[in-house]
C-alpha cells in the first residue's frame, strides 16, 4: 500500500466512523427531540462529540506512549483508531433495522454499545500495530467509557432544554 | 513512498543479511506477507517496542491455529477471557472447552433475556403467566439451536474467504461470545426481581451488544484478519439474532 492509498483508506474509514455516528445520533435525535429543528441540532452535536472523542482516543494514546507512537504522528495513530471504531458499522445496520423496521426506539443502547466497543477495538488495533503494549487497550477503553458518559450526560441535558 | 500507516514492524528472512530486511510495515501488511508465504514462523520479526529480532511464531496473532494456539485454560477463565480479551480467547485451545458448557453460557443468557423482555411485558398488562413461560422456554432454544445456527451460517460464510476453522470451534466460539450476555442478564434479573425494574432493554439489550465484541475478534480469526469481512459478517449475523429477537418477543 502506497501514501496515497493510505491517506485515502483512512479518509475513508474516517468518514464511514463519523457517518455512522451521525446517523446514530439522528436515529437517537428522532426519539429524544421534537421537529426537524431539534433532530438536526441532536445530530450535529452528536457528530461533534464523535470527532471529539476519536480525536480523544487517539490524542491520549499519543500522550501515554510518545517514545514508541511519537515517530508514526497523529495521523497514524488516528488511522488505527478510526479502523477499530469500524465495529460501528454493524451497530448503525442493526439500529437502523430496530428502530425503522420493527419501530423500536434504541438507538441510545446501539450508540453506547458502539463507543465501548469501538474504544476497545481501537485500544487492540493501535496494540497490533505499535507493539503489543496493553496501555494502548487500557487508555482507549478508559476514554471510551468517559467518552460514552459525556454522550448520556449529553442526551439528558438535550431533553432537559428541549423540553 | 512508505505507508502513512506503518507502524514499524520490519522481516527479516531466515538466514538473509541484515540490508534484505524489509519493512516498516504495518500489521496488514505482515499478515499478507504470513499468508502469501513469504513470511514464515521461523523468519525473524521486530517492531520498535520490542527489545530485539523475535522468531515470527512468538508474535502472537500472526500465525493463527495450532502453530501458536495458546495453553488450554479451565472452562470458566475461557468463557470469562471472552470477555476482556476475546483476542486472546479465541487462539486459547476452545475445543477443550465442553460443548455442554458452551451451549450452557449461551442458552442461560438468552432464557434469561427473554425471561426478563416477557416480565416487563407482563408487568404492562401485554403478555400473561403462559406467555412468560413459553417465552422464555423458547429463549433457551434461540441461545442453543439458534445460536448454532448462526455460527454454522457465519462459518459456511467464511470458509470462501479461507476459514480453517472448524464448524465445531466456531459453534463453541460463538456460544461463548455471550459470556457477557449472561452477565448482564443476571445482574438485570436481580433487579427485576427485586426493585421492579424493567430491565430488557437496559441489562437485556446492552448484554446482547456487548457480545459484539469478541463474536468480531472470532470473526477476524476466521477470515485470516479481514476487517471488512468480519465486519459484514458480523453486520449479517447481528441482524438475524436482532430479527429472531423481535420476532417472537415485540
Amino acid at each position: 500500500m502506497d501514501q496515497n492509498q493510505g491517506i485515502a483508506m483512512r479518509i475513508v474509514a474516517s468518514l464511514l466512523v463519523l457517518g455512522c455516528f451521525a446517523v446514530l445520533a439522528w436515529l437517537n435525535g428522532r426519539v429524544v427531540g421534537e421537529g426537524a429543528g431539534q433532530v438536526a441540532i441532536y445530530t450535529a452535536i452528536g457528530f461533534a462529540l464523535t470527532l471529539l472523542g476519536v480525536a480523544a482516543v487517539t490524542g491520549l494514546n499519543l500522550a501515554a506512549d510518545p517514545g514508541t507512537l511519537g515517530p508514526w504522528g497523529y495521523g497514524a495513530v488516528w488511522g488505527a483508531v478510526v479502523r477499530g471504531f469500524l465495529v460501528v458499522l454493524p451497530f448503525t445496520v442493526m439500529a437502523l433495522l430496530a428502530q425503522l423496521v420493527y419501530d423500536w426506539p434504541a438507538a441510545q443502547a446501539f450508540i453506547q454499545a458502539s463507543i465501548m466497543t469501538g474504544g476497545a477495538a481501537a485500544g487492540a488495533e493501535v496494540m497490533r500495530q505499535a507493539g503489543r503494549k496493553t496501555r494502548y487497550l487500557v487508555v482507549s477503553t478508559i476514554v471510551a467509557f468517559v467518552f460514552s458518559g459525556v454522550w448520556v450526560v449529553f442526551t439528558y441535558a438535550f431533553q432537559k432544554v428541549a423540553g | 513512498m512508505t505507508d502513512p500507516d506503518a507502524f514499524g514492524w520490519h522481516h527479516l528472512r531466515s538466514g538473509a543479511a541484515a540490508d534484505h530486511q524489509v519493512g516498516p510495515l504495518t500489521w496488514e501488511q505482515l499478515l499478507g506477507l504470513r499468508s502469501s508465504g513469504a513470511l514464515g514462523p521461523a523468519d525473524l520479526v521486530w517492531h520498535p517496542a520490542l527489545p530485539q529480532w523475535i522468531p515470527a511464531a512468538q508474535v502472537q496473532g500472526l500465525f493463527p491455529a495450532a502453530d501458536t494456539q495458546g495453553p488450554a485454560q479451565g472452562p470458566v477463565r475461557t468463557a470469562l477471557t471472552m470477555i476482556l480479551n476475546p483476542g486472546q480467547a479465541v487462539r486459547s485451545a476452545l475445543e477443550d472447552v465442553p460443548w455442554p458448557f458452551c451451549l450452557g453460557v449461551s442458552g442461560l443468557a438468552f432464557t434469561l433475556f427473554f425471561l426478563q423482555t416477557m416480565l416487563d411485558m407482563h408487568r404492562v398488562g401485554t403478555a400473561g403467566t403462559g406467555r412468560v413461560i413459553g417465552l422464555t422456554f423458547l429463549g433457551l432454544g434461540v441461545g442453543t439451536i439458534g445460536i448454532g445456527l448462526v455460527a454454522a451460517l457465519a462459518w459456511a460464510l467464511a470458509r470462501p474467504l479461507g476459514c480453517t476453522r472448524s464448524l465445531e470451534w466456531t459453534i463453541r466460539a460463538f456460544c461463548l461470545a455471550y459470556t457477557s450476555t449472561l452477565v448482564f442478564a443476571v445482574v438485570g434479573l436481580i433487579f427485576n426481581l427485586a426493585a421492579g425494574w424493567n430491565t430488557a432493554i437496559a441489562f437485556g439489550i446492552t448484554g446482547a451488544l456487548w457480545a459484539f465484541h469478541p463474536l468480531l475478534g472470532i470473526l477476524k480469526e476466521m477470515t485470516g484478519q479481514k476487517l471488512a469481512a468480519s465486519l459484514v459478517l458480523a453486520t449479517v449475523c447481528g441482524c438475524l439474532v436482532l430479527s429472531v429477537w423481535a420476532a417472537l418477543s415485540l
